[in-house]
C-alpha cells in the first residue's frame, strides 16, 4: 500500500512534435483508486506504463511512497499490472502465472501454495488452477491476469482497460467485483479505461486526460455537476451533455430562448455570449411551477431503452445566433410518456443544473 | 486460410493448374532422391543402361556393403555425428541467447551490434577461408576437431532469425514478465522460448542440415577419417578406383542423408504454430 505521485511527469516520443504526457500532476492517496479517462490516444496507457516503469520518464519525476522512483526498473517498483491483453504467459497453468512473480522473488514454495490458494479462492478460480490459458474463457483469462497481481500484494496495482475485451455483460458484473476487490484489498490502485461509465462508477476519484494533459481531476460527482470545460462536459455522462453555443448575455442572463434564461454568475460579466450546457436528464415534460425555464421542442426521433426514453429533439424559438451542436438536442424522458415522431413538447428546463461556459470552453462558476 | 482468389470457389481449371503446379515441383524434387535411391540398390551395369531402368532388378546390398569395405565409413559417421552436434548444440546457444540480447536488453551499441551481425551475412564463406585457414595452421589445428569447428561456429543467421521472431512475439507478455522480476534467463528460458519452439525447431533443423553438409572446410583442414566428416569420406569412395564407381557413392549418400531424415522427421511435427494462443486477447 502506497501513496502515488505525479510531478510533471511528461512523456515525449522522439517522432512526434508533442508530447504523450505532458507535466502530469497527480497525487494518490494510499488506498485510493484513481481512474484515468479519456479517448484514444490522449495518453492514459503511457501515463500509466510511466508508473509502472515500462515507459521510461522524458522530464519530471513518480514517487511511489515518497521514494523517487524515476529511474528505477519495473520490477524494483513492486507495482502490479494488469494488462488489457492479459498478457498471460501461454506455457503456464493458471496456477503457475499466478506464481510465477513469487517465484522469481524467491518466496518459499508453501507460501506460494498459500497465496495463490487465496487468491483463487477470492476469485472463483480454484477449477481452473490447473488450466492454460489457452483452454479459458475471456472472463477467465482476465481473472488469472487479476490473480497474477493480487497474489503480489503489490504497493500499487496499475490496470489498463482490463474490461475491454469483455463483452458487455461480463463488463458490467466484472467492474463491480474489481471496485468491491480493491476496497477488500485496500491497495492503491490506478485504472485506465475509455469507456466514462467505468470511471464514473469505479473510481474514487476520476482524471480527465486529453491529447496528454490533464483537464480536471475530481470525484465523479464534481466531474459531472462541475466540469470545469466543455470538453470534460462532454465527456462525462450518456448521452452527452447538450452545448448551446453563441448564448447572448443580456442584463445578466444567458438567453437561450425568451422563455429559457439562466442567470451568468459573476465571473461571466462583461462576456457577450457564453455556451450553455444541458443535461438530458435537466428537462421535465409539461408544466409545473413558475421559475423554471422553458423550451418548445419538436421530437425527431424517440430511443427507448426500456428503463427510460431518450427524446431526440429540434428546439424552436431560439434567441438569435444561437446553435446548439450536432443536430438535435437529446431529453431524457420518463418511459411512461407517450412520445410521437413529430409531437411537439413542453419542456421544462432545469434552470439551476444548467452548466455555462465562456468562448474558450471554460466553466463560468 | 485465405487463398488469393475471389471467394465462390476457383475455377475447376484453376484448381487442375494449382495441382499440377504441385506435381511438377514434387517431381523436380523427387526424382533425384528417388534416382540416388534406386541406383543405390542396383547391380553396377544396370546403373548405366539405357533406356533407364526405374526399379532395380535385381535389388542389391552389394553397393552399401562396399560403403562398408571400401572406406571407414564409421569412423567418418562418428565425425560427422560430433561435427554436426558440437556446432548445433554451439550455434543454437549462441544465437538464442545473441539474439536475446538485442531483442530484449538495452545496452549502448546495440544497433551497431546488430549491424555488424547483418553485415557478416552479407561476406560469403569462400572470401574468409584462406586467412582462416592461415589462422587454423598457425594455431596448430590442421587435422583436429578444433580446427574444423571453431571457425564454423559463428552464428550470423541464427542471430538474425532468432532476433527477428523474438520482436514479433507479443510485447505485454515481455512486459508482464519484466514487472513479475524475472531475470533475463528466466524470462529467456520459462516466457521467450515456451512461445519459440517453432522457429528455434527451424533454426536447427537449419543448423543440422547445414552443418551436417559442410564439406570445403573439412576437406581442407581434415587430412584423414581421425576427424574428417562424412561428405569428405564419400568423395574419398568417389576416386578410390580411379574412375567414378557410382554404386556405392550413391549408397554413401543414402546412409548420409539418413540420420538428417529421420531427425527431420522426428522434429517436424513440433514446429507447429499457436504456441501464444490464449496469451493475449481475450
Ligand atoms: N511507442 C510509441 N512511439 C511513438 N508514439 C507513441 C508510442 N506509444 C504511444 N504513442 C503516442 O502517444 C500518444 C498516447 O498514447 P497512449 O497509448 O498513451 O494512448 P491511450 O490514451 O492509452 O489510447 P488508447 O485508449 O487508444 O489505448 C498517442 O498519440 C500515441 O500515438
Ligand atoms: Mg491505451
Amino acid at each position: 500500500m502506497a501513496a502515488v505521485t505525479f510531478e510533471a511527469a511528461t512523456r515525449s516520443f522522439p517522432q512526434s512534435d508533442r508530447p504523450a504526457v505532458d507535466s502530469l500532476d497527480l497525487e494518490i492517496g494510499d488506498g485510493e483508486f484513481v481512474v484515468v479517462v479519456g479517448p484514444s490516444g490522449c495518453g492514459k496507457s503511457t501515463s500509466l506504463r510511466m508508473l509502472a516503469g515500462l515507459e521510461p520518464v522524458s522530464s519530471g519525476r513518480v514517487l511511489i511512497d515518497g521514494v523517487d522512483v524515476t529511474g528505477r526498473r519495473a520490477r524494483d517498483r513492486d507495482v502490479a499490472m494488469v494488462f488489457q491483453s492479459y498478457a498471460l504467459y501461454p506455457s503456464m497453468t493458471a496456477g503457475e502465472n499466478m506464481a510465477f512473480a513469487l517465484r522469481n522473488l524467491g518466496v518459499g514454495a508453501a507460501e506460494i501454495r498459500a497465496r495463490v490458494a487465496e487468491a483463487a479462492r477470492i476469485l472463483q478460480l480454484e477449477d481452473l488452477l490447473d488450466r492454460k490459458p489457452a483452454r479459458m474463457s475471456g472472463g477467465q483469462r482476465q481473472r488469472v491476469a487479476m490473480g497474477r497481481a493480487i497474489v503480489r500484494d503489490p504497493k500499487v496495482f496499475c490496470m489498463d482497460e482490463p474490461l475491454s475485451n469483455l463483452d458487455a455483460k461480463l463488463r458490467v458484473s466484472t467492474r463491480a467485483e474489481i471496485a468491491a476487490l480493491q476496497k477488500r484489498l485496500g491497495t492503491t490502485t490506478v485504472y485506465v479505461t475509455h469507456d466514462q461509465t467505468e470511471a464514473m462508477t469505479m473510481g474514487d476519484r476520476v482524471v480527465v486526460l486529453r491529447d496528454g494533459r490533464v483537464q480536471q481531476i475530481g470525484t465523479p460527482t464534481e466531474l459531472y455537476e462541475r466540469p470545469v470545460n466543455t470538453f470534460v462536459a462532454g465527456f462525462i455522462g450518456s448521452p452527452s451533455i447538450n452545448l448551446v453555443d453563441g448564448v447572448p448575455v443580456r442584463e445578466g442572463r444567458a438567453v437561450v430562448a425568451g422563455s429559457l434564461q439562466v442567470p451568468v454568475p459573476p465571473s461571466g460579466a462583461g462576456l457577450g455570449s457564453v455556451t450553455v450546457g444541458l443535461r438530458p436528464e435537466g428537462v421535465d415534460v409539461g408544466d409545473g411551477p413558475t421559475g423554471d425555464g422553458r423550451l418548445v421542442a419538436r421530437v425527431l426521433r424517440v430511443e427507448r431503452t426500456g428503463a427510460e426514453i431518450f427524446a431526440l429533439v429540434q428546439p424552436v424559438g431560439l434567441s438569435d445566433g444561437v446553435k446548439y451542436r450536432g443536430d438535435h438536442l437529446v431529453v431524457r424522458l420518463d418511459k411512461r410518456l407517450a412520445v410521437e415522431e413529430g409531437a411537439e413538447l413542453s419542456l421544462r428546463v432545469h434552470v439551476d443544473e444548467a452548466l455555462l461556459f465562456d468562448g474558450d470552453g471554460d466553466a463560468l462558476r | 486460410m485465405s487463398a488469393p482468389t475471389p471467394a465462390g470457389g476457383t475455377g475447376l481449371r484453376g484448381r487442375v493448374g494449382g495441382y499440377a503446379g504441385l506435381l511438377l515441383v514434387v517431381l523436380l524434387v523427387a526424382i533425384p532422391l528417388y534416382w540416388i535411391l534406386i541406383s543405390s540398390l542396383k547391380e553396377r551395369p544396370d546403373i548405366y543402361t539405357v533406356p533407364v531402368s526405374w526399379f532395380p532388378d535385381p535389388v542389391t546390398g552389394a553397393n552399401y556393403s562396399t560403403v562398408g569395405t571400401g572406406v571407414a565409413f564409421t569412423d567418418y559417421l562418428r565425425n560427422s555425428v560430433v561435427i554436426t552436434a558440437t556446432l548445433t548444440v554451439v550455434q543454437v546457444a549462441l544465437g538464442v541467447l545473441s539474439a536475446f540480447a538485442l531483442a530484449f536488453l538495452r545496452f549502448p551499441g546495440r544497433t551497431a551490434v546488430l549491424l555488424f551481425v547483418i553485415g557478416s551475412l552479407m561476406v560469403p564463406n569462400q572470401i574468409t577461408v584462406i586467412s582462416n585457414y592461415a589462422l587454423v595452421a598457425q594455431l596448430g589445428w590442421r587435422n583436429t576437431f578444433a580446427g574444423i569447428i571453431v571457425p564454423l561456429a559463428g552464428v550470423a543467421f541464427g542471430t538474425f532469425l532468432m532476433r527477428n521472431h523474438f520482436l514479433s512475439l507479443p510485447r505485454e507478455i515481455i512486459e508482464a514478465a519484466e514487472m513479475d522480476a524475472a531475470g533475463p534467463l528466466r524470462m529467456l528460458w520459462r516466457v521467450v522460448l515456451p512461445m519459440s519452439w517453432p522457429t528455434l525447431i527451424a533454426f536447427t533443423l537449419i543448423t543440422i542440415v547445414n552443418e551436417w553438409n559442410q564439406y570445403l572446410w573439412p576437406l581442407l583442414i581434415a587430412d584423414d577419417a581421425s576427424v574428417a566428416p562424412l561428405p569428405v569420406g564419400l568423395a574419398q569412395l568417389q576416386d578410390t578406383q580411379g574412375l567414378t564407381n557410382w554404386g556405392p557413392v550413391l549408397a554413401g549418400t543414402v546412409l548420409t542423408m539418413l540420420p538428417i531424415l529421420v531427425i527431420f522427421l522426428a522434429l517436424q511435427r513440433h514446429m507447429i504454430k499457436g504456441l501464444t494462443a490464449g496469451a493475449v486477447k481475450g
